[in-house]
């Protein structure tokens, strides 16, 4: 059992209670941050995604995730889920580039069990061979026993048919020259069917260490005893002999160094594309804060310059959906601009975008007063559920690498004025700085 | 819970308090028949894009300056605005409802339906929602349930302007509520707030009580889609809903079969033992005159044989190999914790939740009233729901690429 090196208190936004930060001697962090809730939170979010890999294991943390609730040498595959399912828990996880986090939210009278089985999930996964399926060659081969592998491969598949993630998934690969945030979180179907056990189990050595795990518990909860079962469940395996995964060269690339235009084609009636624009760490805070007010004021909401120029003050607007949105990344954020249109009208698109992007050297006083009061309605809302306030503290400690920033955002948000906005649009959103990537009906082709 | 009449307003409170967003619905229904089809699904649209006295831009903008958030729902059965706002903004934020509420002009009508096409052509891009669309229009045939957006187009061009007008009538002239959950210092300043700026949700005639409408035809229909990486399957059977007292079992019949998450029957069965799929689950769907029981997985072009087969297998094991003890009480504390988790969490969930029951001809103890009939549902009840539905021949909507069609 691990004991507690350090705790420290800090003030959360909207939070009545201050949350609390426990890191305990080998390196693993426990967050408490109490809610009044008949429902209880439990996550533990682990500082690895596809940000972690090469080309060759392209989408193992993601196959991790699916195997991760296959069993442990205490529970087997499928009870997980099957008992907190059955008291009402709502369980999942996820894979980003960045991070992956899995989840529990149960009514709180469950926690005892929730907490034991999510802890033992976290360190004591055994990857059965048999659950992951036999190792084949896609397209050449079917194998017979389809385990999880394949439900991998269908959940690709699911992402193939859908337009949106099939241009963003361009979209990087045009933005990025080397860095892993280049590749898709998910993988290839012609990895994720041939990698062995091994490497994933490998993988999982390598990077589920105590130091980069961030248990977060949000609900109405006795301290002392949330954190007496937290190190009762948790205790880590001493993986320090394993012959670790080394990640590719992950320097950051905070402007696209060859902007480019990419057009794919598919079965569909409209045009989709997305501008993307590569920015700073989000540890530049304050540059972080101004890129979401520039999302609000572009391209987030009705009364957004996207909304109301291109699609509500046109007499027959050819521009379907526009809107922006700014994710924040560990190597530097990402602000894009999704359109929807009409596939005749795309020169007259991108005319109105880069045209759009040359008036952000114009804010009104009125905008930017809209944008801080989105920002701080955001964080409000963020704070509605136990699992808003599990997924916002767990992004806080792992992109940010401080959950003071919470606090000090809106703080921050009100020191922003006109002039640092034009700043960071000259900085990082002018035109030539996007790369776009266009899908188009098969039918538009050239 | 409180329900008040107030000089003809219906207002449902719920007072919760230190949240500091407080949530306000206003849900509008019409006995009246729809005048034209699409006509319910574009006045919700026209709503917000222009008064007489402010363009959609200004209204836009009034309402972002104050973080408020409105979003009009033209479900089939009601109209639902919902208002969601700092507590301190609530004034302001009626204020704007009523003017958009009372003085929109439609006159951008022709726009409306340009828009509409487009979105309804971007929307039909997607395989799922595609075939979801087909295959609500094949369940609900002759019903107004089956007026899906495919549809809709269809019939755009004979929609008139007038239409719209004709129906906004129509639901101001009908029946409604104000549903509200918020931190409620004041009760009374509260539904005087209402009154005053609220007056056109006077609510006249009263809600038709829920019946149940059974008639489908089956069907087995099939979407070609060129270059479908997967196949959408859906598979469905219209069932008592609402005030039936199936309605229980069905819940409970739901999760044990595809609803409960990861865990439930298909889910382990066609994704974890079989690999067929990613997403695979059953859905009981409830709306106010019908209900629905649907089967759901996207896969593989080639593994649409096996999928339907699993279906039938699966439905079939539920009467061969019922659900033991476990099972059921698992179905059954599934359905709560889904309950707690999406109904009584946000004011958003519970001013939604009370507004739903009223406007529905439901009491406002339906849910809890459910929850505990869910409590007693036992197998036997299960199994009966089970073979009373869905051994009966089924809708059947596939889209796969042409070639894997030919079954």
């Amino acid at each position: 059992m691990s004991d507690i090196k350090e705790t420290k208190t800090l003030k959360y936004p909207y939070l009545i209670k201050p949350v609390e930060i426990i890191t305990f001697d080998n390196g693993h962090k426990l967050v408490l941050a109490k809610k009044e809730s008949t429902m209880i939170n439990i996550s533990t979010w682990v500082d690895t995604g596809s940000i972690n890999e090469n080309k060759d294991n392209n989408g193992v943390s993601h196959f991790l995730e699916h195997l991760m609730f296959k069993g442990t040498n205490t529970f087997k595959a499928g009870e997980f889920d099957r008992t907190l399912e059955r008291k009402g828990g709502i369980i999942n996880a996820a894979t980003w580039k960045d991070y992956t986090f899995y989840y529990v939210t149960i009514p709180k009278e469950h926690f005892d069990i929730a907490m034991k089985m999510h802890s033992d999930m976290m360190v004591d996964p055994i990857l059965p061979k048999e659950e992951i399926g036999p190792e084949f060659e896609i397209g050449k081969e079917e194998p017979k026993d389809k385990r999880e592998r394949c439900v991998v491969i269908e959940e690709i598949r699911m992402g193939e048919d859908n337009s949106w993630r099939k241009v963003y998934n361009q979209l990087n690969d045009i933005m990025y020259e080397k860095h892993p945030y280049k590749r898709n979180v998910i993988g290839s179907a012609k990895i994720i069917s041939s990698i062995p056990q091994e490497e994933i189990m490998r993988y999982y050595k390598s990077f589920y260490t105590p130091s980069n795990m961030t248990t977060v518990v949000v609900g109405d909860f006795e301290r002392d005893y949330v954190i007496k079962k937290v190190q009762e469940g948790f205790k880590f395996k001493d993986n320090s002999n394993v012959d670790k995964l080394t990640p590719d060269d992950k320097t950051p690339e905070i402007r696209i160094k060859n902007p480019k235009i990419k057009v794919d084609y598919s079965d569909i009636n409209t045009g989709y594309m997305m501008y993307g624009f590569l920015a700073d760490s989000p540890k530049n805070f304050k540059e972080t804060i101004a890129l979401d007010l520039l999302t609000t004021i572009l391209g987030e909401g009705k009364s957004s310059r996207l909304n109301t120029n291109l699609i509500e003050n046109v007499k027959e607007p050819y521009i379907y959906e526009a809107q922006c949105s700014h994710y924040q990344l560990k190597d530097g954020d990402n602000f894009l601009i999704d359109i929807n249109f009409d596939a005749k009208k795309k020169e007259e698109v991108i005319k109105d975008i880069n045209r759009e992007l040359d008036n952000l050297s114009n804010i009104t006083q009125d905008e930017l007063k809209k944008a801080k009061k989105f920002a701080k309605i955001n964080f409000a809302q963020e704070t509605e559920t136990v699992s808003d306030i599990g997924d916002m503290i767990g992004q806080f400690m792992i992109v940010f690498k401080d959950l003071s920033l919470a606090d000090k955002y809106l703080e921050i948000l009100d020191e922003i004025d006109r002039e640092y906005l034009y700043k960071i649009v000259d900085k990082y959103l002018k035109k030539e700085y996007a790369s776009i990537s266009i899908l188009m009906p098969k039918g538009e082709a050239e | 819970m409180k329900f008040i009449n107030s000089d003809g307003i219906n207002i449902a409170l719920r007072n919760v308090e230190g949240t500091p967003r407080i949530a306000l619905y206003l849900y509008l229904s019409s006995d009246k028949e729809i005048p034209s089809i699409g006509a319910h699904q574009l006045l919700g649209n026209l709503l917000l894009q222009g008064t007489k006295d402010k363009t959609s831009e200004q209204i836009a903008t009034e309402l972002e300056n104050l973080g408020i958030e409105v979003t009009i729902d033209s479900r089939v059965d009601f109209l639902k605005v919902s208002i969601v706002c700092l507590n301190e903004d609530l004034a302001h934020a009626l204020d704007l409802v009523n003017d958009f509420m009372v003085n929109s002009t439609f006159d951008t009508f022709d726009k409306e339906i340009f828009k509409f096409k487009g979105e309804t052509a971007a929307l039909l891009d997607s395989p799922v929602r595609k075939a979801s669309d087909i295959f609500y229009r094949k369940l609900f045939s002759e019903h107004k349930y089956g007026i899906t957006n495919t549809k809709i187009l269809e019939n755009i061009e004979n929609l008139k302007k007038e239409h719209i007008t004709e129906h906004y009538k129509n639901l101001i002239n009908g029946c409604k509520i104000v549903s509200v959950a918020g931190d409620i210092k004041s009760e009374s300043e509260l539904i005087n707030m209402v009154k005053s700026k609220l007056d056109f949700m006077k609510s006249f005639g009263v809600i038709m009580k829920p019946v149940n409408y059974m008639q489908f035809k089956p069907e087995l229909f099939k979407i070609a889609k060129s270059d479908a990486k997967q196949a959408q399957i859906f598979q469905g059977w219209l069932t008592e809903g609402i005030n039936s007292k199936d309605c229980a079992a069905l819940n409970v019949l739901n999760n044990i079969l595809g609803a409960s998450g990861l865990s439930s029957r298909l889910f382990s069965e066609l994704r974890d033992k079989k690999g067929l799929a990613y997403t695979v689950r059953s859905t009981y769907k409830v709306l106010k005159d019908a209900s629905c029981f649907v089967l759901y997985i996207g896969t593989e072009p080639s593994n649409i044989k096996k999928s339907l087969e699993g279906f039938k297998y699966e439905i079939e094991r539920i009467i061969k190999e019922p659900p033991n003890k476990d099972e059921v009480i698992g179905g059954i504390e599934n359905h709560i914790g889904k309950y707690k988790y999406f109904y009584t969490q946000t004011n958003s969930q519970i001013a939604s939740n009370l507004g739903w029951c009223y406007i529905t001809g439901l009491d406002f103890d339906y849910n809890e009233r459910l929850l505990e009939d869910i409590k007693k549902v036992n197998q036997d009840d299960i199994v009966n729901v089970c073979k009373k539905y869905l051994l009966k021949e089924p809708v059947t909507v596939v889209l796969a690429p042409e070639e894997y069609l030919k079954f």
